[in-house]
């Protein structure tokens, strides 16, 4: 009967802490963020196009005319949006460097955690070409991969191969129908999926609630609720190895050993031999292993890049 | 006609003849014998019994007191100047029950030569250690409860005919071109002899854990002493309630322990050892019953007695210390959460 007692006792105390640690997971997971850095988006004055390539040197007004184009999407679209064109100086840029550098251009354009995007129209002579768009706040959330990959290809047919010439029609073809895809492909209900940056210096978690947009240093829900069951099982695994290993040391110990009774003036040996019997020789011929070694591995390849911010990417090789 | 009445020289039980091995054995401790050897072991006995030396059991039977415990049954021997009040197994008072039979007068003693404060010391130095027993098992209280008690043992002399023989094997291996060659040798390995194992104590009190008397051994021989009634003034004593029959199979383990890790420690040398005969025969043994000397306590917790004695000559201490499973726990519990917390803040699982 009381041990019946002391096994439900047993059961309801783990179910308890069972409850218990599920309560603090859920806590844990959805009820904790830290500060929401979102800044949002104030004007479409900085937006525009850095013609940094000198491909309207020629021509101000076209450039000035294209320029307003942006600026009207983005105040439509209230996203920052600038288009870049670089010179040949970025020839050099690995796909990576590119990433980077549109993440750090357009944070230092704009600031970081704000609302919009930076399309960089790889222009340099770097064959083969990688456009790149570099997407903060809310335009993460908006232009996904997968709508940017279509972007991408619908602009195809206007951007000059990597290893053509480059005019400037190509580029006003490309400036005038991004921006008319970026108004198309807006949605706001897509913007409920939260997007999660993992690769930037400090990763940041962007989502959409209650019609208000908030990017956070924190995890997403599910990593957190991950991190919270590893991190109880660690510590359960623990505790637990800890109580048995104790409670081994309070076991009874130490039997002596019988041979002290035993001493050597008390054994008197009639008959102590060791004599050899019979000497035998074997002998088996020993099998040639080939082959053998195996390849080596190697090393994957060129690791990651990371940036700062909550820019997340979407790039192109044309 | 006289009948002649063949005791076992092992146990004193009576030796029968079984007719299918030809040979005398004892139903007791299965020790058995062939009637040359039995004459021959008993022949300076009368009567074929081994003789015992008489003994003035008077003195003895005047001068003890016998309690009983009503609650175990455990029976404690005080002499007449002390007065048990307890029983020291299960805490419940005990009363007097008469004078002591002189049969249990034992032949030789050990005194106390561990003082009530050593020993308390020596408690003290190993519950130290451990930091999960209950806190009243460190408790003053419970100190008081170290009992000064001189434990029955029956010592035991065996006398061992060994016989052991084995193949031994050394092996040697080398490689010469494309051939691996085993040279293998064979010896054949013979040990016999006589062995005479000294000493060997059991305790002849079933209250008393077995294992935790074999743990506090040994104990000093070179200070028996012949009993007297003086070593017993301020302690208490028990008397036997197992028999040296009921003793003699613990005994012959541990002889035959110790004569075997005697004599497979002169057989070295060999790559594998395939034994084809070990016996330890015990043809004949001494008996001597004997008083020792042990600072005794048991604490009851949880329904359960935990007992624990200390050597009163050494002062080897040895017993199972009772475990607060629930202050384990808690710490346990704490260790588990901080490293958890540390897991879940480290790897970003909160904020």
């Amino acid at each position: 009967m009381k041990k019946k007692g002391s096994a439900l006792s047993t059961i309801i105390i783990i179910i308890g802490t069972v409850i218990g640690l599920c309560l603090i997971d859920y806590f844990c997971a959805f009820c904790t963020n830290s500060k929401n850095l979102y800044e949002g988006y104030s004007d479409s004055s900085p937006s525009g196009i850095t013609d940094e390539n000198g491909i309207f040197r020629d021509d101000p007004a076209e450039l000035e005319r294209l320029s307003k184009i942006v600026r009207e999407t983005s105040a439509k679209l209230e996203l920052n949006i600038l288009i870049y064109l670089p010179d040949s100086t970025k020839k050099g840029f690995s796909d990576d460097d590119v990433r980077d550098f549109t993440a750090n251009k357009y944070n230092a354009h704009f600031g970081e955690f704000t609302d919009g995007l930076l399309y960089y129209i790889d222009i340099s002579g770097k064959s083969p070409a990688c456009d790149d768009i570099a997407k903060s706040g809310r335009a993460s959330l908006v232009y996904t991969e997968e709508v940017c990959q279509n972007i991408f290809y619908a602009l195809d047919e206007y951007l000059p191969p990597s290893y053509g010439p480059v005019y400037p029609e190509h580029i006003t073809n490309a400036v005038e129908h991004f921006c008319s895809l970026l108004e198309t492909n807006y949605s706001e209900s897509r913007a409920s999926e939260p997007y999660y940056d993992a690769t930037a210096d400090v990763p940041t978690y962007t989502y959409y609630r209650n019609g208000k947009t908030y990017i956070t240093k924190s995890k997403p829900p599910a990593k957190k609720l991950f991190i919270c069951i590893v991190g109880e099982l660690t510590g359960g695994l623990t505790a637990l190895i800890i109580f048995l290993c104790t409670k081994g040391r309070y076991k009874f110990k130490s039997k002596t050993n019988p041979g002290i009774y035993l001493n050597n003036q008390d054994v008197h040996f009639i008959e102590k031999s060791d004599v050899l019997i019979r000497s035998y020789v074997t002998k088996h011929k020993i099998e040639s292993s080939s082959g053998g070694g195996g390849g080596g591995s190697r090393g994957g390849g060129g690791g990651g890049h990371s940036h700062g911010g909550s820019i997340s990417h979407s790039s192109h090789h044309r | 006609m006289e009948s002649v009445e063949y005791k076992c020289p092992n146990c004193n039980a009576d030796l029968k003849f079984n007719p299918i091995t030809q040979k005398l054995e004892c139903e007791y401790c299965l020790s058995s014998f062939t009637v040359d050897e039995i004459k021959k072991l008993c022949a300076t006995t009368e009567n074929s019994i081994p003789q015992e030396a008489v003994q003035v059991q008077e003195d003895f039977a005047n001068h003890t007191h016998l309690y009983r415990c009503k609650s175990c049954g455990a029976e404690i021997i005080a002499d007449d100047q002390l007065t048990a009040t307890f029983c020291y197994y299960c805490h419940n008072p005990v009363i007097l029950a008469g004078k002591m039979g002189g049969e249990f007068k034992p032949d030789k003693v050990i005194g106390f030569k561990l003082t009530r404060d050593l020993a308390i010391n020596c408690f003290q130095g190993w519950v130290k250690k451990r930091w999960f027993v209950p806190k009243d098992f460190k408790s003053q209280q419970q100190l008081e409860k170290l009992t000064g008690l001189y434990v029955p043992f029956w010592l035991a002399d065996c006398h061992v005919n060994v016989d052991v023989r084995a193949i031994g094997k050394k092996l040697r291996h080398w490689v010469s071109g494309s051939y691996s060659y085993t040279e293998t040798k064979e010896f054949r390995v013979v040990r016999a002899g006589t062995m005479v194992t000294r000493g060997i104590p059991a305790d002849g009190e079933t209250k008393i854990e077995d294992l935790l008397m074999e743990a506090i051994e040994p104990y000093d021989y070179r200070e028996l002493k012949d009993f007297s009634m003086s070593y017993l003034s301020g302690f208490y004593a028990d008397k036997y309630d197992v028999d040296k029959a009921a003793v003699f199979p613990r005994i012959r383990v541990r002889s035959n322990q110790a004569c075997s890790s005697l004599v497979r420690s002169t057989i070295s040398g060999y790559s594998s050892l395939i034994p084809s005969n070990e016996q330890y025969n015990i043809t004949n043994t001494d008996w001597s019953y004997t008083l020792l000397p042990v600072w005794f306590m048991s604490y009851k917790y949880k329904n359960k007695i935990y007992e624990f004695a200390v050597n009163g000559q050494t002062g080897k201490l040895a017993g199972t210390p009772p475990l607060s499973k629930g202050r384990l726990g808690l710490l346990c519990a704490a260790i588990g959460a901080v490293i958890s917390a540390a897991i879940i803040v480290v790897g970003g699982g909160i904020f």
